[in-house]
């Protein structure tokens, strides 16, 4: 069989996880480092109500960028992200076989777990669990939340990051991410593929001069200022959720400012010091009108059930947390985005 | 006599949580040696079989059987009953208990009665002149299938891991999570060939077990006996030592395939044997044109990120081959092996790029964004520590006792040349501390900026200073080889110590996170080996002075006393090590030397004379001017050769004129044992002097004098050591 392009692995995930009861959600609207600050996960992991979703979460660290020049680094790359709560005690079988899905026959090869503990200091998490080797390869980022905002969670929420780029250049056999094949189809008795390079390299090389070279520091430090105080004003208002946009925009922001190289070292202290604050008031406030509304009778999120909410639930809630070094995309390491 | 099983099932458990948990459960000594261990020595399964009466009085057989996803505990000789347990109570008086016939009273058949003896059964006792009744009464022995259930309870919970995780919900009940390194998923619970159900939280033992992910399942553990077998049937070698084993005779086999032999820096090996439960051992290749890289990185890219292990040729040269521990079904190592040599041409390329750009930007460039890396929130960046490591460094090669050093090493002294080394390796000491290889592998830092000082064409020596100037990287690993390195080392070791402090984080107990007891430990190792005979005083100073002139400072107190006795107390330990006795270290660490080869010479040197009867009168001589001494306080002030009147009185003050400089010579020049022996010589005019001279004259002035007198000959004699710690 042909190996699957780029986009028949995030299927296969999508009707994987699908199938496993999860909310298959779409990416955010707003930037953010990794899968974890999706309010999908970052929020929703901190009440007490069964939660499960799966969704492609675009990953931007402007510092990792390397002008589309590098066979294994990228500035904005896809991450896999599944979240269920509270964690099943299958959880490791579950993911084993969503390798299976994706055709990986787990008989021929050598998958492991090998200890690695995640945290995330802006948002005031940590959890422990395992990155994921297939042959050698670093395949997904496996934790069980312990903290988030500095609030122990009850119950537990495992997390999977899968690396798509890099596990699709394990399936496809490709050394440098930009050959990946994208999409393949046939036309006129002709075979065509769209690999990765033609749809981002271009992407990674503006992006690059742009986050290295090119961004308005002070527009950013501005921008940093306005979106904290909006944030502040949104938690005074009670509103959690548009808190946490606020907080996401300056966490991004941020990181535009550390890849420019204009923050120094004091400074870089106290940028993550300030999100990492904002962070925990809006996951306090989450937690006290989730419940408030809950009380009440309402739905703060989504309904209260045991199930997992069921297509046509009230619009899901968003809050987000960030999170560092979860399996990044790329082959080799990951940044640090705050 | 039964087989007890109890088999914790675990998600992977991290390697050194396995290693903890064994050496928890099985205690201090290990294998047989732990079936003899007493009290606090022997393991947490010993000692709640112990509590629980189930631990034979000939000792039974203990086994804990280690690997990734399980840990199995398997003891023969388990008793079928509890052991015998005879509890004594006292009861009421015996005059009370027994009427003068001898019959029971009420008292005593209500004793007797509460515990289940007959009247005539009980005992006496006598307890400060009163006879009191006693029972002795038999504890029910309870089968050993009722009694398991609580001691794996117990043991699942004494089991401490260091960093406990929660996971799933709380059971419906539960207050509480269970916390574990990570989830728990089965138990199993076998006396022999019988299940023993309990239940654990949110668990039920029983005999349900796992085997390997992919060579093994599910399978039912039919009796405690055939554990290991029916799991190696199920593709899992649970013994640790067996897997080692395993991996050590699979790696020899493949480097010599390999036409080589493997090695292991990083005792890959120990983490191997728990990351595998069916381990074999199998080899790859890279592309030959990554020998071009430093060896080293090559080396730490396999075994610090992969866990692969390197393979060298009779020369020693590196070969362009990998070894690993698979897990999996070794009948697709080659598609295996394939994957993990793709992993690791990824891996060597990346670092490959990092080299490259580190060393087309050069060392001096990338030391330049040292000022952007925080060395310690509260003392700077790096830049700030440079600065200060090139203060020291310049200070260190002035400082009286590191010039002579410095003759030494090089036979032709030229400091002007060291302290110019000293000062540039300074500047770059921590330059690869923002190279692109040291951020992937910190464990190269020290040794990318050696390669880069010689790629960028600076002297071997300061390469060499630069690239040794963390050493020693433990208490018994070398110190740096060169004069350069061991004083750039020296600073950076002070630098910390005093940070320490500085910060407010000086350590406590068992807290030292900066690790500055092997620092300092560090520090001493180097100067006795380099006979540094630098004032320790003076070393913290100058480290202080570059701290203050950058506003950083020492926090109020007794800071400075504080660091000279935390540096004390590593050569106090190392002197102990060597196998000196307490008095003497104690003794010449209350000696006026302030230097540590001049501190460690004196306590050999008493040491090794302490025994001898002239020993006993420098002791002599020294207490008995000491005692009378402090009475003239700090202010003895000088001899007064005109205030002599006695004969005894001269004859001391001639004798000290005249040992006094000798003494003085010796001590500088490291005999300490020479000047013992001179200091014996003035047992014979001070006992003479204490017959003769009544110190306490009624004239102030005379009286003075001789106080001084006595002073001064303590003083002198305070040069080699604090003698009244030494008992005659």
């Amino acid at each position: 069989m042909a190996t699957p392009t780029y986009q028949q692995i995030i299927s296969s995930l999508q009707a994987y996880w699908e199938r496993q009861g999860c909310v298959i959600m779409q990416p955010y609207h707003t930037e953010v480092g990794a899968g974890t600050f999706n309010p999908a996960t970052a929020l929703r992991c901190l009440d007490s109500r069964p939660w499960r979703a799966a969704y492609v979460e675009p990953s931007m660290r402007p510092a990792d960028g390397r002008y589309g020049e590098n066979p294994y680094r990228l500035g904005h790359y896809y991450q896999y992200q599944v979240v269920i709560k509270p964690s099943p005690a299958d959880i490791q079988d579950l993911y084993l076989r969503s390798l299976e899905a994706l055709g990986i026959r787990l008989a021929e090869h050598d998958v492991r777990f090998v200890e690695d503990n995640w945290e995330g200091p802006t948002l005031g998490a940590w959890g422990l669990g395992w990155e994921v080797w297939i042959d050698g390869m670093e395949a997904t980022q496996f934790t069980y939340f312990q903290q988030l905002g500095g609030i122990d969670l009850d119950p537990i929420t495992v997390e999977l990051t899968y690396g798509l780029e890099r596990l699709a250049m394990y399936l496809q056999g490709v050394d440098d991410v930009f050959d990946l094949v994208w999409s393949r189809w046939e036309e006129d008795g002709e075979q065509v593929t769209v690999t990765y390079g033609d749809v981002y390299r271009e992407n990674e090389r503006q992006f690059s001069i742009y986050g290295f070279e090119t961004s308005d520091v002070e527009m950013l430090q501005r921008h940093f200022r306005d979106h904290e105080a909006e944030a502040g004003r949104c938690i005074v208002a009670g509103l959690p959720l548009p808190a946490y946009d606020h907080v996401l925009k300056c966490s991004h922001t941020f990181n535009l400012l550390d890849a420019r190289g204009v923050v120094s070292v004091t400074e870089r202290t106290a940028y993550i010091g300030r999100v990492r604050d904002l962070a925990r008031r809006v996951a306090e406030l989450y937690l006290e009108v989730t419940a408030g509304r809950q009380a009440a009778g309402g739905s703060a999120a989504v309904q209260a059930g045991d199930g997992p909410p069921a297509a046509g639930d009230a619009p899901t809630p968003d809050g987000g947390a960030p999170s560092t070094g979860g399996a990044a995309s790329t082959p080799t390491s990951q940044g640090g985005a705050a | 006599m039964s087989t007890l099983l109890f088999e914790i099932g675990c998600e992977e458990l991290p390697a050194t949580v396995c290693v903890s948990i064994e050496r928890q459960l099985l205690g201090a000594a290990s294998g047989a040696a732990a079936a003899k261990a007493e009290g606090a020595e022997a393991g947490i399964v010993r000692r709640q079989l112990e509590a629980h009466r189930l631990w034979p009085a000939r000792g039974a057989t203990l086994r804990v059987l280690v690997s990734p996803r399980r840990i199995g505990i398997l003891v023969d000789g388990v008793p079928t009953r509890q052991t015998v347990c005879v509890q004594r109570f006292r009861g009421p008086r015996a005059a009370v208990a027994f009427d003068d016939a001898g019959a029971p009273t009420r008292a005593g058949l209500g004793f007797a009665t509460a515990k289940g003896v007959q009247p005539q059964d009980l005992g006496r006792e006598e307890i400060d002149g009163t006879e009191f009744v006693t029972a002795e009464v038999e504890e029910p022995r309870r089968g050993a299938g009722a009694v398991v259930p609580d001691v794996c309870t117990a043991i699942l919970e004494q089991i401490h891991v260091p960093r406990g995780m929660r996971w799933g919900a709380r059971p419906p009940g539960a207050q509480e999570y269970l916390r574990f390194s990570r989830p728990i998923r089965w138990l199993v619970c076998k006396l022999d060939a019988r299940t023993v159900p309990f239940a654990f939280y949110d668990m039920q033992a029983g005999e349900l077990s796992h085997g390997h992910r992919v060579l093994g399942g599910a399978f039912g553990v039919t009796a405690a006996t055939e554990y290991e077998s029916l799991l190696e049937g199920q593709g899992v070698i649970v013994d640790q030592q067996r897997r080692r084993r395993l991996i050590e005779a699979g790696l020899d086999e493949q480097a010599a395939q390999c036409g080589g032999e493997w090695f292991d820096p990083g005792d890959v090996v120990s983490e191997a044997t728990y990351l595998a439960e069916w381990p074999t051992v199998h080899h790859g290749t890279f592309a030959e044109d990554k020998l071009r890289l430093p060896a080293d990185v090559l080396i730490t890219a396999m075994q610090s990120h992969q866990r692969y292990f390197p393979v060298r040729d009779a020369g020693g040269a590196l070969l362009p081959v990998f070894l690993y521990v698979s897990n999996a079904d070794p009948a697709h190592a080659d598609l295996i092996t394939a994957g993990n040599r793709r992993v690791l041409e990824g891996r060597l390329d990346d670092a490959g790029f990092a080299y490259d750009r580190d060393v087309a930007e050069g060392l001096e460039a990338i030391g330049a964004k040292l000022g952007a890396v925080v060395f310690h929130e509260k003392l700077g960046t790096l830049a700030d520590k440079t600065t200060r490591l090139q203060e020291l460094a310049a200070k260190l090669a002035e400082l009286p006792g590191v010039t002579n050093a410095a003759t030494d090493a090089a036979g032709a002294a030229d400091s002007p040349a060291l302290a110019d080394t000293i000062v540039r390796a300074a500047g770059l000491a921590k330059a690869d501390l923002a190279s692109g290889v040291v951020q992937e592998f910190p464990v190269l830092q020290g040794r990318m900026g050696e390669l880069y000082a010689q790629a960028a064409g600076l002297p071997d020596e300061v390469a060499a200073a630069v690239g040794e100037h963390y050493r020693p990287l433990s208490a018994t690993a070398p110190v740096p080889a060169t004069l350069g390195g061991a004083l750039l080392a020296v600073a950076d070791k002070i630098d910390n110590i005093v940070g320490a402090w500085v910060a407010g984080e000086k350590p406590t107990g068992s807290r030292d996170p900066y690790g500055l007891r092997r620092a300092a430990m560090g520090l001493v190792r180097i100067a006795l080996e380099y006979r540094l005979t630098l004032s320790i005083a003076a070393l913290i100073e100058a480290a202080r002075e570059a701290y203050e002139r950058q506003g950083r400072e020492l926090p109020g107190g007794d800071a400075v006393g504080e660091m000279l006795a935390f540096i004390w107390e590593r050569l106090e330990v190392l002197l102990l090590d060597e196998g000196l006795d307490y008095d003497s270290v104690e003794a010449a660490l209350g000696s006026s030397a302030t230097d540590v080869p001049g501190v460690a010479a004196r306590a050999r040197a008493i040491a090794g004379r302490r025994e001898r009867p002239s020993f006993t009168d420098v002791v002599t001589v020294y207490n008995r001017c000491a005692s009378l001494a402090a009475k003239a306080g700090a202010s003895a002030g000088r001899v007064s050769g005109s205030l002599l009147i006695e004969p005894a009185e001269r004859s001391l003050y001639d004798a000290h004129v005249a040992v006094e400089p000798r003494v003085h010579a010796a001590l500088d020049a490291g005999d300490v044992v020479v000047a013992v022996d001179l200091a014996a010589t003035l047992r014979e005019p001070v006992d003479r002097y204490f017959d003769d001279v009544l110190v306490m004259d009624g004239d102030p002035d005379i009286r003075q004098n001789r106080l001084a007198q006595l002073a001064a000959v303590r003083d002198l004699l305070r040069g080699i050591g604090d003698l009244s710690r030494i008992p005659v």
